[in-house]
């Protein structure tokens, strides 16, 4: 149809403008759709690995396997029904059973820890402190009147008793070999360490 | 004049493939994006159609009987990837292909890819009342210009058929943008 037919039977269409249609498209678009359309066709190329699965079954492994689940579920249904029966609900009241019983067991060594810690410091210093005041004719002592040395004098000579284990309770942190604390080590057994051993490596090492 | 015998034989041969694809799309890509975004009316749509389009006709080269202008099978492949596409999105929204095309020329004014006029907008709400081949042959006659041998060609219609049909799509038209 020529455009002087077309104005004929159809003048307002005739008169819209055919340069441009109204649609639009992005900058460069044109420039850039031969490579995307490259890239798509590589990308198509590339292999599938999903379809290529290396991990393989045994023979009439998925015809098989529901066989066993269930004889596996019957034989743990049996093994089950054998044991000793035990009370009903055992097993929803057992955990709070243990807490409790941890509880009070924490609650008894924290009360022992409490009064030992409490109690033995108290029982050391007041026997020093009585010591000293019978000993000497001072009328004032005190502690910080008392050196060191001193005190330590009195330990070492046994006019302490002082517990070692007591000692032990204070300072739960420091870690000791127990079985210290439980030898006794008679003389002869002294003297005979004494004589296997080469004193002059062991003083010169320490 | 391009050697489309010449190109068909290079789009053949994997070893000039490549090349000879790039030059065909250099070639055909604007006439191609038109087409397509005339039936779909939304950019991203058109875009997605053409690469389909182009992808189709690489992977496809190898059938080409060279019985038709490679140009007429290549866009009736476009066509064909551009109606499809639009039915499958139609069909996403359960709706029919009009009431597809109706709501998307309602709403042309929201495009950020289109900046038609009032009238230009109410053309293209007169051409989806159309029916779909009538809309394919309107367009390309309207906005192409194309040859009716062409058009023939690519839609395998007769060019009498195709003459009455744009004929009749003309005169709705008008009616359609004068009681409007």
């Amino acid at each position: 149809m020529k455009k002087e037919d077309l104005h004929k039977i159809a003048p307002i269409l005739s008169e819209i403008s055919l340069n441009n249609n109204g649609f639009e498209i992005p900058e460069n678009y044109f420039k850039t759709i031969e490579d995307s359309v490259i890239a798509k066709l590589k990308t198509e190329k590339l292999p599938k690995e999903r379809e290529h699965n290396p991990f393989k079954t045994p023979e009439n492994y998925f015809e098989t396997i529901e066989d066993i689940i269930i004889t596996k579920l019957k034989a743990e249904a049996i093994h089950g029904k054998s044991n000793t029966s035990i009370p009903e609900k055992y097993f929803d009241s057992i955990e709070e059973t243990v807490l409790t019983k941890i509880k009070d067991k924490t609650a008894l060594i924290s009360l022992r820890n409490k009064l030992t810690k409490i109690i033995a410091p108290l029982a050391i210093a007041a026997s020093l402190l009585l010591l000293f005041m019978l000993k000497n004719d001072s009328n004032k002592i005190t502690f910080d009147s008392l050196a060191s040395t001193e005190i330590e004098d009195w330990i070492n000579n046994g006019s302490i008793d002082i517990d070692a284990s007591s000692i032990i309770s204070l300072y739960p942190e420091i870690e000791l070999n127990n079985e210290m604390l439980s030898i006794n080590i008679s003389d002869d057994e002294i003297l005979e360490y004494l004589y296997k051993e080469d004193l002059d490596e062991i003083i010169y090492e320490n | 004049m391009i050697d489309e015998k010449l190109l068909v034989a290079q789009l053949k041969n994997s070893d000039t493939q490549e090349l000879a694809f790039r030059n065909l799309m250099s070639l055909y890509k604007e006439r191609l994006y038109w087409h397509i975004r005339k039936i779909v009316l939304n950019h991203d749509d058109a875009d997605d159609v053409l690469q389909n389009t182009f992808i189709k006709v690489f992977k496809n080269i190898h059938s080409f009987k060279e019985n038709s202008k490679l140009y007429s099978w290549i866009y009736r492949i476009a066509t064909n990837e551009a109606i499809t596409f639009i039915n499958k999105k139609a069909a996403k929204q359960h709706i029919d292909i009009n009431e597809l095309q109706h709501k998307i020329t309602d709403n042309l004014h929201e495009d950020l890819h289109y900046s038609g006029n009032e009238i230009q907008q109410l053309l293209q709400k007169a051409i989806v009342t159309l029916p779909q081949k009538q809309q394919l042959v309107f367009n390309m006659k309207y906005f192409d210009e194309m040859k009716y041998s062409d058009i023939s060609e690519i839609l395998e219609t007769s060019v009498g058929a195709l003459k009455a049909s744009y004929f009749h799509a003309v005169k709705k038209i008008e009616s359609f943008l004068k009681s409007h």
